[in-house]
C-alpha cells in the first residue's frame, strides 16, 4: 500500500508541468486545427476538415513548404548518415589525432542553431563569404554564386549548414556503436586476411543494422522539425522558395494569425513524425543485439 | 598494399572532411577580429591585429552581457529543476512498481515526439492567460516540461539496473521512500545525472522557438534570440556578430570539454538503449 502511494506522489511534480506544458497543448492543437481563428477574436467557426483541405489544395506556399521539407529529409537521412557512417569508422579503425577530428566534426552540432544560420548566412554573403572568396581564390569564379538569393539554390544552401550540423551527431552515434562490437570479431576477421573495405562491409555494417535505422529515424525527425535554421538565415524568402513547413506554420500562426491554419500544420508535422517514431520506440525498447 | 592504399585514401577522407568542416567556423573566428574594412579588403585573409575590441563592444555596447545572464539563469535553473523532477518520477516508475508503472512510462516517453510547432499556438493563448510570457520562470517550466521525457528515459534505463536488493534492505532498516531516493539511489547515479546535466544544460542553453515565442520583452530576451536579432537590425557589424556568437559558444565547448564522456554516453545510451 505504502509503495503504490509513494509511486504516485514521485511522479506528480513531472506529471504535472507535463500535463500543463506539453499534453494539454498538444490536445489543444489538435482542436484547434478544426477551427478557424484568428487567436484574438473571441468567436471561433468550426470548419471541419476544411484547413486541412486548404493545406493540400488551395495553398501554393505550403506545397513549396512540403515539396522543400520532402527534399531536406531525403538529404538529411542520406547525407549526415552517410557521412557519418564513414568518418566513424575510418577514425574507429585508429588514425592520427583521431580524438581531434571527431571533435571539430561533432562542433556544430554542439552550438545553437541560430549560431550555425549565422555562421551559414555569413558563409553565403555574395561578397565577402568565404564560399564565394574561396571560389575566386581557386578561379572558379564561374561558381560563385548568391546562394542565398538565388530561388533554386536557396533550399539546398539552407540544407548544407543542416548537413554540416548534423553529420557529427550520426558520426557519434555509430562511433560508439562500434565502439560495442568487441575487439576479438576485428582481430578474428584482420587475422583471416580481410581487407578494412571487407571488414566494414560484412562485420561493421550488419552488426550496426539496428544503430543504422535509429540513426535514420532521428535524421527524419529532425528535419521534419526544422525551424531554427531557415527563421534565422532566409525568413523562408526570396519569394517563398526556402518555406518550410515548420516555418510556413510559424509565419501562418504569427504573421497571418491563422491560429487554426497553422495548427493544421503542425498537427500535420505531427502525424509525419509519429511514423518513424513508432519504429524507433519499437527498436530502442528491444533488446540489443547480443554476441 | 591494397590495404595500404585504401588506409590512406580514408585517412585522407578523414582529413578534407575536417577541412571543411573547419572552414565556417575558421571565417567566424576570424572575422570576429576584424574591423569591417579589413574584412571587406582581404575576407579570409588572418587579421593583422589580434585584439578584443569586437568581444569588449559586443560584451558592453551590444548588452550582451545582459542576456548572456539571462540565458545562464533560465538554464541553469531548468536544469536543476529537471535533474530533480525527472529523477524523483522514474524512481517512483521504477521502483514504486504500481499497476500503471508501464503507462506511465509509455505516457512520458511520447513527449519525445511532440515537435515544438504543436505547443506554440495553445501555450502562447495558455501563458498569456497565466501570466507566463516574459517571465523566467514560465519559460524555465516549459523548458523543464519539453525535457522531461527525455531525461525520464534516461533515468529510468539506469534506475532498472540498481539492484532491487539494496533499495529492500533500506525499506527494511525503516528508511523513507525519499529518504532511499535522496540518500542512496541519487548517489549512486552521478554518472547519468552528469549525462542529463550536460546534454540539457546544451539544450536549454542553445534554445531558440520557444524563447522567440515566448520572450518579447527586451529585458528577458535569452542569447540565441538576442544574436539573431542583432544580425537582423546591424546586417553589416560583421565583427561584433561574430565575436557575439563565439562568446554564445564558449560556456556550451567548456562543458563540453569537461564533460566529454558523459555527453557521449548520453547521446548514444538515448540512441542505443
Amino acid at each position: 500500500m505504502r509503495k503504490k502511494n509513494f509511486g504516485f506522489l514521485f511522479i506528480m511534480p513531472a506529471l504535472i508541468l507535463y500535463i500543463f506544458f506539453v499534453i494539454y497543448p498538444t490536445a489543444n492543437s489538435i482542436r484547434l486545427s478544426f477551427f478557424k481563428w484568428d487567436g484574438l477574436a473571441q468567436n471561433m467557426t468550426f470548419v471541419e476538415l476544411r484547413n486541412y483541405i486548404t493545406m493540400f489544395t488551395n495553398d501554393r506556399i505550403f506545397s513549396i513548404s512540403l515539396k522543400n521539407s520532402t527534399v531536406w529529409s531525403c538529404l538529411i537521412v542520406i547525407i549526415p548518415t552517410f557521412l557519418g557512417l564513414v568518418i566513424a569508422d575510418v577514425i574507429h579503425s585508429g588514425v592520427f589525432a583521431g580524438n581531434l577530428h571527431r571533435f571539430i566534426i561533432l562542433f556544430p552540432f554542439l552550438i545553437s542553431n541560430v549560431a550555425v544560420g549565422l555562421i551559414w548566412k555569413w558563409m553565403y554573403n555574395p561578397e565577402l563569404g568565404t564560399v564565394n572568396t574561396f571560389l575566386n581564390k581557386i578561379n572558379l569564379e564561374i561558381f560563385t554564386q548568391d546562394w542565398l538569393g538565388d530561388t533554386k539554390l536557396v533550399i539546398l544552401s539552407l540544407i548544407i549548414a543542416n548537413i554540416w550540423q548534423l553529420t557529427g551527431l550520426a558520426m557519434i552515434i555509430f562511433y560508439a556503436g562500434m565502439q560495442s562490437i568487441p575487439g576479438e570479431i576485428y582481430d578474428a576477421a584482420k587475422v583471416d586476411g580481410a581487407s578494412s573495405f571487407c571488414i566494414f562491409k560484412n562485420i561493421t555494417i550488419p552488426l550496426l543494422k539496428e544503430i543504422m535505422i535509429i540513426v535514420v529515424v532521428l535524421m527524419a525527425t529532425a528535419s521534419w522539425r526544422v525551424f531554427d535554421i531557415v527563421w534565422v538565415v532566409t525568413r523562408g524568402g526570396p519569394a517563398n522558395r526556402s518555406q518550410v513547413v515548420g516555418s510556413w506554420m510559424f509565419i501562418n500562426a504569427f504573421r497571418n494569425y491563422k491560429h487554426g491554419y497553422a495548427s493544421a500544420i503542425a498537427v500535420f508535422i505531427l502525424l509525419i513524425i509519429i511514423i518513424p517514431s513508432f519504429l524507433y520506440i519499437k527498436l530502442s525498447t528491444r533488446k540489443k543485439t547480443e554476441f | 598494399m591494397r590495404n595500404y592504399i585504401l588506409k590512406s585514401l580514408s585517412n585522407l577522407f578523414l582529413v578534407v572532411m575536417s577541412f571543411l568542416w573547419v572552414v565556417p567556423l575558421y571565417s567566424l573566428f576570424i572575422t570576429s577580429f576584424k574591423s569591417i574594412s579589413e574584412i571587406s579588403k582581404s575576407p579570409t585573409a588572418l587579421p593583422k591585429i589580434w585584439s578584443l575590441r569586437y568581444y569588449l563592444e559586443s560584451w558592453t555596447r551590444g548588452n550582451l552581457s545582459k542576456f548572456f545572464l539571462n540565458s545562464a539563469i533560465v538554464s541553469i535553473s531548468a536544469v536543476i529543476i529537471v535533474v530533480f523532477f525527472s529523477s524523483l518520477a522514474a524512481y517512483g516508475i521504477t521502483k514504486a512498481k504500481f499497476s500503471s508503472y508501464s503507462f506511465f512510462y509509455f505516457f512520458f516517453i511520447a513527449g519525445l515526439f511532440i515537435p515544438a510547432q504543436i505547443l506554440i499556438i495553445p501555450l502562447f493563448h495558455l501563458m498569456s492567460k497565466t501570466h507566463l510570457l516574459n517571465t523566467f520562470y514560465g519559460v524555465t517550466l516549459l523548458y523543464v516540461a519539453y525535457a522531461l521525457p527525455f531525461c525520464i528515459f534516461l533515468f529510468c534505463g539506469f534506475f532498472k539496473g540498481v539492484p532491487e536488493e539494496i533499495t529492500e534492505s533500506a525499506r527494511i532498516d525503516g528508511c523513507s521512500e525519499f529518504g532511499i531516493y535522496l540518500k542512496i539511489i541519487m548517489p549512486l547515479s552521478k554518472p547519468v545525472i552528469a549525462t542529463v546535466v550536460i546534454l540539457q544544460f546544451m539544450w536549454f542553453w542553445n534554445e531558440y522557438v520557444f524563447a522567440l515565442v515566448f520572450l518579447n520583452k527586451t529585458n528577458v530576451k535569452t542569447l540565441p534570440l538576442a544574436l539573431a536579432q542583432y544580425e537582423a537590425t546591424y546586417v553589416a557589424n560583421f565583427s561584433c556578430l561574430a565575436s557575439g556568437i563565439i562568446i554564445s559558444i564558449i560556456p556550451i565547448v567548456v562543458t563540453y570539454i569537461l564533460f566529454q564522456k558523459y555527453f557521449i554516453r548520453g547521446l548514444t545510451e538515448g540512441a542505443i538503449k
